[in-house]
């Protein structure tokens, strides 16, 4: 059987687009690149108002100054700047030099830091130096220049831009060399992933999704999908199992329907015959429905959660119902049956699926119990839970086989050929019932016999 | 297996009960009609919610089989409408949905049973005459009696031919219960669920050694005539007369 028999549809062309990291990468660039120039632009400016600061400065001393006073010491100033790198100049109202070894004066507003040049002869040749000035109008009608070289300034730009173009350069290089490193390793990952899930959805179940064992996102994932599908082959085996159980429990009683039918149609004997025949015949079908119906049963418990028909009931109320439904099969059997409920236990509940888990629990004991026997029944809270417990002396269940007797038509190997051997999904529906009410259905061993409890630990 | 089950169809001499049949789906309806006139009852059969509701509503009928799914109006609709404008009629819900949820719903609604399809003509006649039995005696009879059976409901106290037989309470509530359906087949389920009151599908070998031992007491350990018999794959039957 095949549970999984649709072919994975043939993905269309996706879109080109960048993968995570690539979007990585260009965020990285681009916000290293923001972050150069911004450094870039910090540095110089703050340069250069360092010069303004103190042109302003200067010029503020001069506004008031009388005009001899002025071209005094303009000159005075001029002469002791011999790298001109400080100069100087003092001019008329119409612009007419006056002192200092300002030449001209630039035609730019007044009080405002400018940028001009002036060529100067130096002794490896005429140079343009760059300047930032400022001219300042005097109360006395003079116009006073102030300027500041700053090609020191401009060099250390230059240098700076340099160091953060290479800066920027290895960056960029580390992040994409980075980011490569990284696309690979992910693809890497993802193709053996798929190759695992295209080896799962051909049938091969067992398989799991390779991991790493670390804490990384893809392996978080990838344990979490591989969870699902412990469940997923785990319901599927048993998916299996119910069929070729179901296929082998019906196969019996079919066969002895047809064979009986086929026997009194060739020996076509009285009326009598052929009702007694029928008869048999509709016992053994009832015998087929019994057991659809179980099944049926079980599949519609497991279907659906918290039902209308829930309401409080009071547990140990239905055991004793249950307990003296049987008492005649107990009899019967030559075994004892006692209840143990010291004080009344109240759950959340169907009653009637309640009733039908009891009654199976204590149907299993009182089959596999041998006569002379006891089978012990008893409600009780434990650890704040709700608790019901029914524990007979009989051959127990084996440790490796507890698991596996919750399962539709599983029956213990000892008990294979026992006559007494019901349908084999008592157990089943118990369980089934149990995960309705939230409660954990255990089993334990009771040294002799076993030991079945339900404990009701809620939703 | 004719003799086996003369009983229903004799009890039918005298007024037939009439019942409503209310099933879309043509072969469910021919089964329920084929069931229910077998064992004595007058049917009729309409396949619309519709008329299935105007003709209940007429009031002539001793009781109404009634699909839970019909193409034109819910069963369920059908069912609180009646009982809406007071009709006290038995309604016995047949229904495909086996959920334990939907007898809830169905008995909540003013359903008098339920029974999922599909289902065994003998155990739906079983749980109609229940039904029908319950209505018309409102006030049940204290004192039943069948043939040289008595049980005196108010005290409890059963005889057999003069003589006090002693029950357990369980096996006087079945011997209550099959006394008041003398002559009528009553299926284990049948049994179980209303002598038990739970609606879960019981072992059937427990049930037989409750009536085992119910019988053994009633025929007074065997010195007079047994009265309860099995009828083979079905259930039981209570009479008077060997």
């Amino acid at each position: 059987m095949s549970a999984i028999s649709s072919t994975p549809r043939t993905s269309r062309a996706p879109r080109p687009h960048l993968s995570s990291v690539g979007w990585l990468l260009v965020v990285f660039v681009s916000s290293a690149i923001a972050l150069f120039a911004l450094l870039y632009w910090l540095t110089s400016s703050y340069l250069l108002h360092e010069v303004d600061e103190r042109l302003r400065g200067e010029v503020a001393e001069f506004q008031s100054i009388g005009r001899t006073e002025a071209v005094a010491s303009i000159d005075a100033l001029s002469r002791r700047d011999v790298a001109n790198s400080r100069p100087y100049g003092v001019f008329d109202t119409n612009g007419s030099w006056l002192a200092g070894n300002i030449e001209h004066l630039p035609p730019e507003k007044y009080r405002t830091p400018f940028d001009y040049t002036q060529a100067r002869t130096e002794r490896r040749g005429r140079v343009t130096v760059h300047y930032r000035g400022i001219i300042v109008p005097t109360t006395s009608g003079l116009r006073i220049v102030v300027g500041h070289s700053i090609d020191e300034i401009l060099v250390f730009d230059r240098t700076l831009v340099k160091t953060l173009c290479a800066g920027l350069a290895l960056t960029i290089a580390l992040a994409v060399v980075c980011g490569a490193a990284l696309n690979m390793m992910s693809n890497r990952r993802i193709r053996a992933i798929s190759k695992s899930s295209r080896e799962i959805m051909s049938g091969q179940l067992d398989r799991r999704l390779p991991t790493r064992g670390t804490n990384h996102d893809l392996d978080r994932l990838v344990s979490i999908v591989n969870t699902m599908l412990d469940e997923i082959e785990r319901l599927v085996g048993e998916v299996r199992g119910v069929c070729a159980g179901i296929a082998h429990d019906l196969r019996t009683p079919m066969t002895h329907l047809r064979g009986g039918l086929e026997r009194v149609r060739r020996r076509s004997g009285t009326v009598e015959d052929y009702a007694d025949s029928i008869d048999t015949a509709i016992g053994q079908s009832d015998m087929v429905l019994t057991r659809f119906t179980a099944l049926l049963r079980i599949a519609e418990i497991e279907a659906g959660g918290r039902r209308a028909s829930f309401g409080w009931i009071s547990l140990d109320t239905v055991l004793r119902d249950v307990v003296e439904l049987y008492e005649p099969l107990a009899d019967h059997r030559g075994l004892s049956m006692k209840i143990h409920a010291p004080t009344p236990v109240e759950i959340v509940g169907d009653v009637d699926l309640l009733f039908g888990a009891i009654e199976n629990l204590l149907d299993n004991a009182l089959k596999f119990t041998p006569s002379g026997g006891a089978v012990t029944l008893e409600v009780r809270h434990d650890g704040g839970f709700p608790v019901l417990q029914v524990t007979d002396t009989g051959p127990g269940i084996d440790i490796d086989e507890r698991k596996a007797v919750l399962r539709p038509f599983y029956r213990c190997r000892g008990a294979q050929a026992d006559v007494t051997a019901g349908h084999g999904l008592g157990l089943s529906l118990v369980a089934a019932i149990a995960r309705m009410h939230g409660a954990d259905f255990e089993i334990h061993d009771n040294r002799p016999g076993c030991r079945m409890l339900l404990r009701f630990v809620g939703d | 297996l004719a003799s086996d089950l003369p009983q229903p169809i004799v009890r039918s001499i005298g007024r037939k009960h009439r019942v409503l049949v209310v099933e879309d789906d043509r072969n469910a309806a021919l089964e329920v009609t084929a069931a229910l006139e077998d064992y004595g009852f007058a049917v009729e059969h309409v396949s619309s919610g519709h008329d299935g509701l105007l003709r209940a509503m007429g009031g002539e009928f001793d009781a109404v089989v009634l699909d839970r799914m019909l193409p034109d109006i819910d069963g369920l609709s059908i069912l609180a409408t009646l009982r809406n404008i007071g009709m006290r009629t038995p309604v016995l819900i047949l229904s495909a949905l086996a959920a334990v949820d939907e007898r809830v719903r169905g008995l909540r609604a003013g359903g008098d049973d339920y029974v999922t399809k599909p289902f065994d003509g003998l155990e739906l006649t079983a749980r109609l005459n229940v039904l029908l039995r319950r209505h018309s005696s409102a006030a049940a009879p204290s004192m039943l009696s069948v043939g040289d059976l008595t049980l005196d409901a108010s005290t409890h106290l059963v005889q057999r031919a003069g003589q006090t037989v002693e029950l357990k309470p369980r096996e006087y509530s079945l011997l209550e219960f099959m006394m008041r359906h003398a002559g009528q087949v009553v299926t284990r389920t049948l049994l179980f669920e209303s002598v038990w009151n739970y609606h879960f599908n019981a072992q059937t070998n427990v049930i037989d050694m409750h009536i085992g031992h119910l019988r053994r007491k009633v025929s007074l350990n065997g010195r007079m005539s047994a009265m309860i018999h099995t009828v083979r794959n079905v259930g039981y039957i209570l009479n008077a007369a060997d």
